[in-house]
Order: structure tokens, then sequence, then C-alpha cells
């Protein structure tokens, strides 16, 4: 089966892809060679989803060449894809599959099912089958149980069967690793080498450099939408590939901190949260003060408990102990408009969640307000459009009208608008969850700003989560990292402003590790 | 030109007079003035209807129990007359029957988050066994109990205003103004949008849902009862199985009108056109005597081809 390693399998010629005038992909060239396991690395927004997604027809590059075996391929569909011999394992297992249909059902979904005669569906030779791929891959699962009964671990080891099953030459991997333990990436990992000893060539996507550098054969370095290098993973350190990915200039650099003229007060604190717990949304014994004004960057990585630390705060979801004080007074938040009332607002990491798409710019200015705009009831159509009028030119909001439909504006400023949607409220605390994912980088600056003098003015209090590690250096006050549910250090305001990127992210990647080996 | 094109009530507009055109060139008495007030006045009820099941949609929600509210309210108003009591409590009573069939409605479907279309039809069931009940399954008519000359029935059915134009059309064009107001200029109406368009994020900005839905739910039965007591004054007679089949007719309205099934948009001077387009069709069909038995068949077919003008051809000129 083996062939000669040296051929390329895959390879990438000049792919540039835009979304809204944002550059997600520039001219990237790199090939992958049969039999390696290829590592993609790069920051949020460097462009690594926007080509896996392109492999797997989701998306259309609007230029350049996918070159499979030496012969340009076009997919203008999953499907077509699939059938060149490309499986793409997505992050988030949990949406390709059909979690109401089985193991077998889910590995067999799609391909020339088991039948016998022309119509009826032959489980027993389906479960067969399918316990038999599963057996190859080293795990011993009954393909009667219902998918979504499942650990994601699991999930993916049946995704990854059935591309056996599909016979796909190449499979790519994106974050595999995230919703799995330790003992459970090991598993893992054994397979895909195990497969790779039998010919299969991996393209394997991840944040986790350790991981990276533990599995793959060659490392492809993505920054901002361009090709920046690939090596061999021969020697290679985690600084050394940390420093390519976000850049040797700005790891070492002092940052500008934008935050410098922001001022809070260090002696008034707004909202305290005390030993706060809960065993559905894995957070551990949560323990920290937001002082009056003060930006809070919060560190973490997918699924340290970031974003469900906001959901309770919020009112979105429950907890099962702990307290939570606002100006020194218990308070129990239930939902949202609780929080509201009581002065907090959120901005989600999903900019979906909270939009109305079905409404123009300015409607998605008003709805926390909405009631203050009208008396008894009658909308005051000056207030109304004068808010939108407003608070496009104060954020810079470049649309024709304020009656622009909200779906023609751009990722920058429909986040600009869901944060003016605050602006008006008498919100004292403002939880922002990624509030710059997925904008282009002049957005962010003029985001990041907004928030700024939003603060200085007003006096805002802020939460602000962040995977990406300049900007809560740039923004931050204080820093607290969290991991794995629990917040394990924190940087005061002294030592936020003596902080680096790379000692930032080293901590940040030894919490993980440590939590990772107990 | 391309805002008038972007507009949901174009594509119906346009709808309404090509059906307008083709009838009046198959039956020269379909374009004259009594005519097109007769149609209107056979628009009243079912348009009247509509306007509630138009905002309830918009708001992402069903309620497939109209028709029998529809039965409920008269028959329920005729049987506390006969039982001596005042015209005017009467009336308010049986208003209010709907407006609680509504809150019942309202409050399952929150509470239990079951789809309000399942739940409907449980209470369309419950609500005609309660019309048959208080009637005992006979129809009754205002004469039998002496009071058709009665100023209230006049008011609501029978009279005309200026001795011309039948007064269930000036009440569904007070209910028509009323609802386009709503939606259109009040916080609900806003509220009503939002909740049809991203229900979440109408929660997570502070919107009370359930609420804005129960106001739905609670209007959708009020205009139900409402349109059974003018049908009522207007006929002279209730039955306990009138209505029946209603709530797809105002459903089916509301989409001609270009309400999206899924919520979040939507538009009342689009409803009223929508059900002005099934009187006209109806009204043409009868004046080119059509076989009654081919009637419903082909209205069924000017339904599906009046939608399709309205959501294929247009969102393709809406998007330019």
């Amino acid at each position: 089966m083996k062939k000669n390693s040296n051929d390329v399998l895959l390879e990438f010629n000049k792919v540039s892809k835009k979304f809204d005038g944002v550059q997600a992909l520039k001219e990237v060239s790199f090939s992958i060679k049969e039999g390696e396991i290829h590592g993609l690395v790069g920051e949020n927004g460097a462009g690594k989803s926007t080509l896996i997604k392109i492999c797997a027809g989701i998306h259309n590059s609007d230029s350049g060449k996918i070159l499979l075996n030496g012969k340009e391929v076009i997919f203008n569909s999953p499907v077509d894809s699939e059938k060149a011999g490309i499986r793409v394992v997505h992050q988030e297992v949990s949406r390709i599959l059909c979690l109401n249909l089985s193991v077998a059902d889910n590995i067999f979904l799609g391909t020339n099912l088991e039948t016998s005669g022309l119509f009826f569906l032959n489980r027993k030779k389906m479960n067969n089958k399918a316990s038999e791929l599963l057996k190859n891959l080293g795990i011993n699962l009954n393909p009667e149980l219902k998918i979504g009964d499942i650990s994601p671990a699991l999930q993916q080891l049946s995704l990854i069967a059935r591309a056996f099953y599909l016979k796909a030459i190449i499979i790519i991997m994106d974050e595999p690793t995230t919703a799995l333990s330790l003992k459970e990436i090991d598993n893992l990992f054994g397979i895909i080498k195990k497969m790779k000893e039998e010919g299969t060539t991996f393209l394997f996507v991840s944040h986790k450099i350790n991981e990276i550098i533990e599995i793959t054969d060659k490392i492809t370095v993505l920054k901002d939408g361009r090709y920046v290098d690939t090596i061999e993973n021969k020697n290679v350190s985690i600084p050394t590939l940390t420093s390519m990915i976000i850049g040797e200039s700005k790891l070492n650099k002092k940052l500008d901190k934008e935050v410098e003229s922001h001022h809070f007060q260090r002696d008034n604190i707004i909202l305290e949260v005390k030993n706060l717990n809960s065993r559905e949304l894995k957070l551990k014994n949560i323990t920290f003060q937001l002082y009056k004004g003060e930006i809070l960057g919060i560190a973490g990585l997918l699924g340290s408990g970031r974003t469900e630390l906001l959901s309770i705060l919020f009112g979105i979801n429950s907890y099962e102990s702990g307290k939570i004080f606002l100006n020194n007074k218990v308070i129990n938040i239930r939902n949202s408009r609780q929080a509201i009332k009581n002065g907090i607002g959120l901005i989600t990491e999903e900019r979906s969640m909270a939009l109305f798409n079905n409404l123009n710019f300015n409607d998605n200015i008003v709805p926390v307000i909405i009631d203050k705009l009208a008396n008894w009831g009658w909308i005051d159509n000056v207030k109304y459009t004068g808010l939108a009028k407003k608070y496009k030119e104060l954020l810079g909001i470049s649309i024709p009208s304020v009656k622009t439909s909200m779906l023609s504006l751009s990722g920058g400023n429909q986040q600009k608008t869901l944060i003016s949607r605050w602006l008006p409220s008498n919100i004292r605390i403002l939880l922002c969850d990624e509030p710059t994912k997925g904008i282009d980088v002049g957005s962010k600056v003029e985001i990041r700003r907004n928030m700024l003098d939003l603060s200085n003015h007003s006096g805002i209090s802020m939460i602000y989560v962040s995977s990406e590690f300049d900007e809560l250096l740039k923004i931050s006050d204080r820093i607290l990292i969290i991991s794995r549910g629990n917040i394990v250090k924190e940087f005061t305001n002294h030592e936020v402003k003596k902080l680096t990127l790379k000692i930032l992210n080293d901590e940040v990647y030894k919490y993980t590790a440590i939590d990772e080996k107990i | 030109m391309k805002k008038i094109f972007r507009r949901l009530e174009t594509g119906v507009f346009i709808a309404m007079l090509l059906i307008g055109i083709v009838i009046s060139i198959l039956s020269p008495k379909f374009l004259n003035f009594s005519n097109i007030l007769n149609i209107l006045r056979q628009t009243s009820v079912l348009g009247i209807m509509t306007m509630g099941i138009t905002l309830l949609m918009i708001s992402g929600e069903f309620d497939l129990s109209i028709g029998s509210t529809f039965a409920v309210a008269p028959v329920l108003f005729i049987d506390l007359m006969s039982r001596e009591f005042p015209v005017i409590l009467a009336l308010i009573l049986s208003l209010l029957i709907g407006v609680l069939f509504g809150l019942i409605n309202g409050f399952i479907v929150t509470r239990t988050k079951v789809h309000s279309f399942i739940i409907t039809v449980g209470t369309m069931m419950i609500y005609r066994g309660v019309a048959l009940i208080i009637s005992g399954g006979w129809p009754k008519s205002l004469d039998m109990i002496g009071v058709s000359n009665h100023f209230i029935m006049k008011a609501l059915g029978q009279g005309k205003l200026f001795g011309y134009i039948p007064s269930p059309i000036i009440w569904l064009i007070l209910i028509v103004v009323i609802c386009w107001i709503v939606l259109e200029k009040t916080t609900h109406g806003f509220k009503t949008f939002a909740v049809g368009g991203n229900i979440e994020a109408a929660k997570m900005s502070g919107i009370n849902t359930d609420m804005v839905k129960i106001i739905n739910f609670m209007t959708v039965g009020f205009l139900a009862g409402f349109a059974g007591i003018i049908s009522l004054s207007y006929m002279g007679t209730s039955s306990p199985t009138m209505g029946s089949g209603y709530e797809l007719d105002a459903i089916a309205a509301t989409v001609v009108g270009g309400t999206a099934i899924a919520g979040g948009a939507g538009s009342i001077i689009g409803a009223f056109l929508g059900a002005f387009i099934l009187s006209e069709i109806r009204n043409g069909l009868v004046l080119n005597m059509v076989d009654v038995y081919y009637q419903e068949a082909a209205l069924g077919a000017v339904i599906i081809i009046a939608v399709i003008i309205n959501t294929q051809l247009f969102r393709r000129l809406r998007k330019k």
C-alpha cells in the first residue's frame, strides 16, 4: 500500500478568499505529501478554518488552485470533496452528525448503505460492518447506540471510522482535541499514527502547540491569511513555533498599551463573585472582584469555562452554589431580564445570536431600551431615529442610511451595532465575549477604542474575554487566567503593565498543560 | 422604484390587480362599485381574523383554534341574550371569552414550549366542543329572541353608513388601521418583530418574550370572537359549526400577504390584501358561474400562485 512518500498529494496554489471585504486568505501556497501528518497552525483569524472549508467544499476560493494528485479539483459541495477522497472532521462534530440516529447509521449515512433487496436496510450487516470498522480503530463500541448519547471523543472516532469506510485518502481534522480528555487524546493520536502507517494522510489543525509538535511530521504556519512557512517537525521547540505564529517582532516588543490613559477606582468593588460552582458548566470555585470602571481581561482557551462564566453572570445559565455580590449586595440573577435590570449587559461570542437580521440597523440599536423610547407604548420616532444616527456617528459605522438592512453590514459594523445597543441603557457592567472575533484588523482597533472611550466616559466596568492575548494586553487593567473551569492566576494592574505577550502565552499554556496531567 | 419592490405588499398588490384584470375580462359585472363593496363586505369577517393571525405569526406562533372561537363568541352571545342578559353586557362577556381562549392558548404554549401548532389543534377541538355544549347543537337566530332590530346589531352588522357602506366594512377598516398602528408604531409591534426574528436575541435584550406572545394570542382570540359576532349580526343566525376552516383561510391570507411562516417579517396591509384576494377570487368564480364543486379547488390553485408570485418573484427583486 505504501507509496513513495515523496509524492505530493494535496497542493494549494495561490489560494485567496475574501469575505465582506475581509481578506481571509491571500495567495496561500503549500503542499502536503502522501502519508504525512501535516500540521496547520495560526492565530484566530489566520485563515485556518477558511482553508479547511474550501477543502470541504463549503466555500469556493476566489482565485488560486487546489491540486489533488496533480490534478486540479474544484469542490462545489461537501459531496464533491468527499467523492474525491477528502474527509473533514469538523471542530464541532455534533453539528454534522444526526444525533437522533445510531452510530452505525451515522457511519453509513449518505453512502451505499448495506441493503438486502433493493430498499430494505440490513441492520445486522450494517452493525457488524460498523463494529468491524470501530475495532480496526481499537474501539469497542456498540454501533446500535444513539450517537447523541455517546461522548464527543467517541463521536469523533465514529466519524474517523466513516472516513475509513469511505476510503478517504486525506483526513482533515479541525481542532479535534478541544472536547477530549488527555487519555482520549492519547488514544486518538495512537489511531492517527496507526492509520498513517497504513498510508492515510492527515491535515491536523490545532491551536495546542504541544499537540502539534507531538503528532505532526511537518508544520505549516499561517498568519493574517498569508502563508508564513512550512517547517520540518524536527527539534522544533514550543517557543520557536509560538514566535512564528504570533510574529517575532510582536512577541518581544513592548505592546502599545491602548489602556494607558484608562483609569479605574481601585478601592471600589462593583461586582464580586465568591466560590461559584456549577457541575453542569464545569466551573469550580470561581472567585474574583471587578472594580468600578475597570476592564478585567480573562484569558482562556476554548472550553476553559470563560463563556460559561459570562452566561451565569447574565442569567442565561444557573449555578449550584456560590454568591454574586453587586455593590456589596447579594443578587440572584435568574434570567437576562433581571441581569439587565441590575445593570449588566452582554456582548455574545456568536454575533448571530444577538442580531435581528430581519430588521434594519436602527431597529438593532434599540431593543434594550425600546420602552424608554415610547410614551404609553407609542414609539417616539424622533428619538428612535435620533439614537441610531447618534451611534452611527459616534462609533463611525459607515453605512448609507440608518435604515440599512442589518444583513448588509460587515462583521465589524455588526459588532459596533451590538455594542451601541448597550450604550443608551443604564448598564454599569458590560460582559464582552470575544468582542472582536472574526473582524478585520482595522475594525478591531476601532472597537477596542470604542470600548475604552465607553469605559472612560461613563465609568462602565467590563469583563473582557478573549483568546487573542495581545488584545487582552492592550486593553485590560488586570488579567485573570481561566483554565478547565478554574481561575488559576491573576496579573495585577502593576504586573499587567510589564507583561509581555510571550509570558502571558506561556502562562496560559502552562496551566493548561498542568491541568491535563492531573 | 427599488424601494417599492422591496416592500412586502407590492407582490400581493400586483397579484390582486392581475387577478382583478383576468376576472373583469371574463365578466363585465366584476368591475363596478357595488360589486367591489360586496367583495369588501365578504372580506370583512376573514379580514378581521387575518389581522390577528398576522400579528401572531410575525411573533413566530400559529393559532388553529380561531375557527372555533369564531363560533363560541356568537353562540354565547345569543345564549346570554336569550337568558335576558342586557345586550351590551352579553356582548362584552362574549368578546371576553375570545380573549380568555387566547390567553389559555398563549399560557400553555409559553409554559410548555410545545409548538403552538399542536396545542391549538387541541384547543380547536375543545373550543368547538364548548360551542356545541352552549348551543345544544342547534342554530339560533336573532329573530327568535327578538333583538334583530337592536341598535347594537345594526351597528355591528346590518347597518349601513350613509345608507351605503355596510357596517362590517367600517369595522374591518378600523381594525386594519389599529393593527397597522400597533405593529408599525408601538413598542409591542417592535417586540413582535424582534421575538419572531430571533427569540434568543430578544431574550438577551431583556424583552419579555412570553408576554409578547401571550398578548398576541389574546388579540387573535378577541378578533376571532369579534368576527364571529359581526357575522352573527349580519347574517342574523349563529350555529355551533360556523367558522370551521376559517383558521386556514386566515393563515393563507396572511402568507399570501407576505408574512413569513417562520415569523419575523410581515405586513398588515399585505395581509388585508391577501384576505381581499381570497374574496375576490370567490366573487369572480361566482360571477363566472363556475360550478360550486370546482370553486374550492380553483381557490386553492390561485392561493398557491399568489404565494409564488409574492415570495419567489419578489424575493429576487427585493434582493437587488
